[in-house]
């Protein structure tokens, strides 16, 4: 039987080999570590601490600045020694709290304590995931409790635990299903209690076969009353773990332009955030640290690794036996959408999913496109990525505006597959900023023209 | 700023790329026309080597001058001015001399190609204009009817001896046995209901019916039949177009429409006949020889290696459908009911200019909105 997909896509080679069989490990926390108040989508948060404040780990030190937005706490006990400015992955730098670790690794008061997650409401739910600051850990950062929250009038009936991990290299997720199941599996039953409804899927690449088992007896063990919890296995293909597409996949609903998932009732949640918020109402864990795969040419003993949140991407790179002197290019992230930094000393953030060290990177001179079509036969969403990469390259944004530039997913597979070598997603990319600022220039214009 | 801060390097995502380069792809392509001229050299000697040897110095060099005049990067080295030349000296005659090729060379990818703006840009094929160019420009030499069909002992020996020999063996050596091409005999049997080329083939009017022998359809399926250097054997093309197709250099889509159409309409249209009393007369609908249509001429090649330019031809599924029945609709038409023997150069540069209306039909509806939703 043919698993179920969605149609265009492409085949990346998928390099997990070198760490899919190895268990996470624990990574210790450094002397010092760079909390950044802005690890989400939103508001940045607001920094809670000033320099010389002694904190406990799971204290909050950055509060969240409104709802679309997540508190920060600090990933180990310490001392607040400076407010920083930091570099994020994306966009400009931020306020970071720069932490001194004292080695004790105490708890702050009223976390890390049993609690009895089955008792909790929908509503207790919602507040114990905002509370303790989960975002999605897919990459999407979206905090959790705004997506646990649908609006009236949005009846949710299926949410999807996304453990497809379609891009190449990591494995974090792999490992985490592997090893905890049960946890993964609990969060989603917490989820769907949130959003109150009863279907709820575990979406699993087939190659990962050990992961879609353990699974599939978790669903199982865990089966309760009115609850239909399964887990599902889908064709190995890039991007199958990107929103619309696994929707698409597993209910055959399409995503409006411009929508949300819950516009046709479907919630989808990245099988770590499922376990973070096991975490936060099981134990009153806040999000502190999250499993990142360390992978790439440029390390010798490529792994998985939970870290905490601020820990320098430095750190991990040399825990895993980084050759720093032969490595030209850092991703963080996957290969197909992450994103290259010329900072090893960035920290940890809750997106982040995967550091890959790659030794020999190549740089393209692109030609004109040769109309082979592979970019349309790959598109997840159905554009002709051509056609808009020939209208952006000649600056002509309006027009690609009106051939669906904004419904591209920026997952790369056009730029993947082009053999004349074109940045086609990078055109988007710069076409829909360039939008958003004539936008912006055009309303404050009008706004100074009233 | 950390002391490092350039030692990285700082791209957009994607940070892999496949394989398949321009460059790849074009080598694949050349890879795949070679079986058929393997077979040309078989068949005729080493002078189709030579003339595809011209053309390809004639496309290249053509190609590097153009950019170097317009004061671009000159991209000879991505093979698709060498690919032009193999196809171009694919679908000329077997003995045309050495300024054919050169002249077909040069307005392929001077006319056809650079003065649209290079690889990606032209709408026509470059291969395919040349040939309809030199048709009009050397129709004499080109449709000489002087088609080598067999080596007398004299021409086999000169054919390998040296490239000079081979030519004067194939273009004027008594002893080599000329024979209409198939597609010829078609039309003179239509003409003149039945004529001495024709009787090779099988090709006759019977009953209200055209016949051809079976004989005939593998001979030209094989390649044992007079025609274009690259275009005789449908083996062969057929050989090469598998490799592209495992490569996924070609995908099914043209060919199979093409092909698909020819060979209904071969079979299903009524041909017009001269009766011997002069009166015009139709064969009866339905008794067509499909097969026949298939194997003999330019349809594999045309089907399999220009239609399929990726340039030229429309750049979805659909309209690679779309476009392939085109194709063989209007090689049927001409072959059957049109002033010439063979269609398919004409109908693939007929459907080349319909390209970007095909595209514009078959734009596919953007997931998540409605067909006219979808822009533009």
């Amino acid at each position: 039987m043919a698993l179920r997909s969605f149609a265009g896509g492409t085949h990346p080679p998928e390099i997990k080999e070198a760490t899919r069989g190895r268990p996470i490990r624990d990574l210790a926390p450094p002397d010092q570590l760079v909390v950044p108040m802005a690890q989400h989508i939103g508001r940045p948060a607001t920094c809670a601490v000033k320099p010389g404040d002694t904190v406990a780990r799971g204290q909050v030190i950055g509060e969240p600045a409104g709802f679309v937005s997540a508190a920060v706490h600090a990933p180990v006990s310490g001392k607040v020694k400076r407010v920083v400015q930091c570099n994020t992955p994306l966009g400009p730098a931020c306020e970071a709290v720069l932490l001194e670790n004292d080695g004790a690794d105490i708890w702050a008061e009223g976390c890390n304590e049993p609690a009895d997650p089955d008792g909790l409401s929908a509503q207790e739910v919602r507040e114990r995931v905002q509370a303790a600051g989960i975002v999605g850990l897919g990459g999407a950062t979206f905090p959790t409790h705004v997506k646990l929250t649908p609006p009236e009038g949005k009846a949710i009936d299926t949410v999807i635990l996304n453990g497809c991990e379609c891009e190449p290299y990591l494995t974090g997720d792999h490992r985490l299903m592997l090893e905890s199941p049960h946890t993964v599996v609990q969060g989603l039953k917490l989820v769907l209690r949130a959003v109150g409804c009863t279907r709820g899927i575990v979406a699993v690449e087939a190659n990962k076969p050990d992961a879609f088992q353990a699974m599939r007896k978790a669903c199982a063990q865990r089966a309760e009353d009115g609850l239909d919890l399964a887990a599902q296995l889908l064709a190995v293909k890039y991007p199958q773990g990107a929103e619309k597409q696994l929707i698409l996949a597993l209910t055959g609903r399409e995503t409006p332009s411009g929508g949300l998932p819950l516009d046709v009732g479907v919630v989808v949640q990245n099988v770590g955030t499922a376990h973070a918020v096991y975490e936060a109402c099981a134990h009153a864990r806040p999000l502190t640290e999250r499993v990142v795969t360390v992978a790439g040419p440029g390390v010798g003993a490529p792994a998985n690794l939970r870290a905490r949140i601020g820990t320098p991407v430095r750190a991990l790179l040399e825990a895993c036996d980084w050759e720093e002197s032969a490595t030209r290019e850092l991703v963080l992230g996957g290969p197909m959408m992450g994103v290259a930094h010329f900072d090893p000393d960035l920290p940890v953030n809750k997106g982040l999913s995967g550091i890959l060290a790659f030794t020999d990177p190549t740089v393209f001179d692109h030609r004109h496109c040769i109309r082979c079509g592979r970019c349309v036969d790959g598109c997840p969403q159905r554009l002709v990525p051509s056609e808009l990469s020939i209208l952006v390259e000649a600056g002509r944004f309006e027009d690609a505006r009106d051939a669906d530039l904004l419904d591209c997913i920026e997952c790369g597979v056009c730029t993947y597959v082009c053999p004349s070598r074109r940045p086609i997603v990078q055109w988007m990319k710069l076409a829909k900023d360039e939008l958003a600022r004539r936008r912006a220039r055009e309303e404050a214009a009008n706004r100074s023209g009233d | 700023m950390p002391a490092n801060e350039h030692r990285y390097l700082v791209t957009t995502s994607p940070h892999i790329h496949a394989e398949q380069d321009v460059g790849v792809v074009m080598r694949w392509v050349c890879l795949a026309l070679a079986p058929a001229y393997v077979w040309s050299v078989y068949r005729f000697g080493y002078w189709p080597l030579g003339v595809a040897a011209i053309a390809v110095a004639a496309c290249v060099l053509t190609e590097a001058a153009c950019q170097r005049l317009r004061r671009q990067t000159v991209t000879v080295n991505d093979w698709s001015a060498v690919v032009t030349g193999l196809l171009l000296a694919a679908v000329l005659p077997p003995n045309v001399a050495w300024y054919i090729p050169a002249v077909g060379g040069l307005v392929a990818i001077g006319v056809a190609k650079q003065a649209f703006g290079g690889l990606g840009a032209n709408i026509w094929n470059p291969a395919l204009l040349s040939r309809a160019f030199l048709q009009l420009s050397f129709g004499a030499q080109i449709n000489s009817g002087r088609w080598p069909m067999t080596r007398g002992e004299s021409v086999a020996q000169a054919a390998t001896t040296s490239l000079r020999a081979s030519f004067e063996a194939l273009a004027e050596r008594a002893d080599v046995i000329t024979q209409a091409t198939p597609l010829e005999a078609l039309m003179r049997v239509q003409e003149a209901g039945g004529g001495a080329g024709a009787r090779a083939y099988g090709v006759a009017i019977r009953d209200g019916g055209l016949e051809t022998s079976w004989q005939a359809v593998l001979d030209a399926f094989l390649g044992n039949i007079p025609g274009c250097i690259g275009e005789v054997s449908a083996l062969a093309l057929l050989a090469g177009a598998a490799l592209l197709l495992a490569r996924r250099i070609i995908t099914w889509h043209i060919p199979v429409a093409y092909l698909g159409t020819l060979a209904l309409l071969g079979w299903a249209l009524p041909a017009p006949y001269a009766q011997a009393e002069g009166a015009r007369a139709f064969t009866d609908w339905f008794t067509g020889p499909a097969l026949y249509h298939l194997v003999a001429g330019g349809a594999v090649i045309g089907a399999c290696f220009m239609a399929t330019d990726m340039v030229t031809s429309p750049i979805t599924r659909r309209g690679q459908l779309i476009f392939g029945v085109g194709c063989g609709l209007l090689t049927a038409l001409i072959r059957i009911y049109g002033g010439y023997p063979e269609g398919v150069c004409y109908s693939i540069l007929l459907m080349n200019m319909v390209v970007p209306l095909i595209d514009g039909w078959t734009r596919p509806r953007v997931l998540g909105k409605t067909r006219k939703e979808t822009g533009p």
